[in-house]
């Protein structure tokens, strides 16, 4: 049985791990500039300078090697310290949260026996399997909530600084915090993981934004459509417009085109009201006129909107300025038709 | 040939052996020790920091992927620290061989030296009690 203690390295242990591999570090690559330094006299024959040499660039990379264990040590502190303070599940008894799938810190331990925790606590657990099963998820997720904040906060000044020089967020903002934070770290795996992480999230906003954006684009297609139809039903009703059989199917086709024909129809009975009206009203004040010599043709246009006010056209704006239009564009022509119509009455 | 004639004749191979032998041999024993055990004490500080070193990850029970990559690079290193340790060795062995040798040289140039002198010195003795 797998006990918790992997889990529970205490930070400050890790952190006294961290500063014996940095001052180990230092040494080695003491002791290489000692090497280099050391003179062989004369009279040495065929001395092998040149594994001297080997050995102190040996030295040198081995106390670069072991000097980068330090900040991957330190961070893993750093980890323990987060964990070991936020993770409520350790009244489990199973310790920290598990990794992120990707990210590596020196707790992804991915082996299943790890996550089972003392014996006495399966027993009290393996009623509720779900339960159990349910923790491993909450594990990844509280770590991949907690990781990018975490690392946000431990790069916040370089953020800052970048924000402060740039005035905004910028890609080059983000890009110089990993550079710094890999350079600080000197850590290829701690930058990798947070890289991937990051990398993830913002994958996962880009589809968030992606997914909006599809959204917003279909409701925008759909309203278009919706306005189109719109338009074309009021202009169809209005009989601007014929049905298009092709885009209204034959049984609306016709039932729009039933709907025209009747608006047509109504329009035209107006019209001949609103004539009939008008022609009344003409007749009377032609007889008007005649009596005060007034020329025909000079009928005010005021006594058109009073006939057709009376035909009870302004009932129906629409319809109405329809028939006014129509009434302006053939009142000349009415005008001149009544005329002739008095003429002929007088010589008959 | 006469005896003085003789004499001369030693006295010339005396001192042709004496030329023979050259200058003093080229090195200072003391001084390649000295770089003898300067390397030493560093491949003995290389072995002490490589077992060292080879604690560091061991004292910690971190475990998981990056805890064994750690391990491993930290084995890498030690491994190569333990290689440099030994190959100062060698060298410091080698520099301790060269010290005998050098010195051994030195020491047949001074026999030889005072052997041509002693020889020449005593010719040069018999040809005064001859003349």
């Amino acid at each position: 049985m797998s006990g918790p203690s992997a889990y529970w390295e205490s930070p400050e242990a890790i952190r006294a791990a961290g500063k014996a591999a940095s001052t180990l570090g230092g040494h080695f690559q003491e002791l290489a500039g000692t090497v280099r330094g050391i003179d062989i006299p004369p009279g040495v024959e065929s001395f092998p300078a040149g594994k001297l040499a080997v050995a102190a660039r040996r030295l040198d990379q081995v106390g670069k090697a072991v000097g980068s264990q330090a900040p991957f040590l330190e961070n893993s502190a750093r980890w323990a310290a987060v964990f070991n303070q936020t993770s409520p599940l350790a009244i489990f008894g199973g310790g920290i949260p598990g990794p992120a799938p990707g990210l590596v810190t020196p707790f992804a331990n991915t082996d299943a026996k790890d996550h089972r925790g003392p014996d006495w606590l399966a027993g009290v657990v393996s009623p509720l399997g779900d339960l159990w099963d349910m923790r491993k998820q909450w594990k990844g997720a509280l770590t991949f909530a907690v990781s990018p904040a975490y690392w946000m906060y431990s790069n916040n000044e370089t953020i800052r600084y970048g924000i402060a020089n740039t005035g905004k967020l910028s890609r080059e903002v983000w890009r110089d915090a990993y550079a710094s934070d890999a350079a600080d770290q000197g850590d290829r795996d701690y930058a990798w993981g947070q890289r991937t992480t990051s990398i993830a999230l913002v994958a996962f906003s880009y589809v968030k934004l992606a997914k909006a954006g599809a959204t917003a684009v279909k409701s925008g297609k759909t309203l278009d459509r919706a306005r189109a139809a719109e338009a074309e039903k009021r202009a169809v009703r209005d009989g601007l417009r014929a049905p298009d059989p092709a885009r209204w199917g034959p049984a609306r086709s016709h039932a729009a085109q039933q709907q025209l024909e009747d608006v047509q129809r109504q329009h035209a009975e107006r019209l001949e009201a609103a004539n009939k009206a008008l022609r009344e009203a003409q007749r009377h004040k032609i007889a008007a006129g005649l009596q005060f010599g007034w020329d025909a043709h000079k009928v005010p246009a005021k006594a058109a909107g009073a006939g057709a006010a009376t035909a009870g056209l302004i009932d129906n704006p629409l319809t109405f300025d329809n028939a006014k239009a129509a009434q302006e564009r053939q009142q000349g022509q009415q005008t001149d038709d009544l005329r002739k119509e008095e003429q002929q009455h007088a010589r008959r | 040939m006469s005896l003085l004639d003789d004499l001369h004749s030693a006295l010339r191979g005396a001192q042709l052996a004496l030329d023979t032998l050259g200058p003093r041999p080229i090195g200072d024993p003391r001084a390649i020790k000295a770089a003898a055990d300067r390397v030493r004490e560093a491949g003995d500080a290389a072995a002490h920091a490589a077992t060292s070193a080879a604690a560091v990850p061991d004292a910690s029970t971190l475990s998981g992927r990056s805890a064994d990559q750690l391990r491993a690079h930290s084995r890498n290193a030690v491994g190569e620290a333990r290689s440099a340790a030994a190959e100062l060795h060698d060298i410091a062995d080698f520099l301790g061989r060269e010290v005998k040798r050098v010195q051994r040289e030195i020491d047949d140039w001074e026999l030889g030296r005072r052997k041509a002198n002693n020889t020449i010195n005593e010719i040069k003795s018999a040809i005064g009690r001859v003349l």
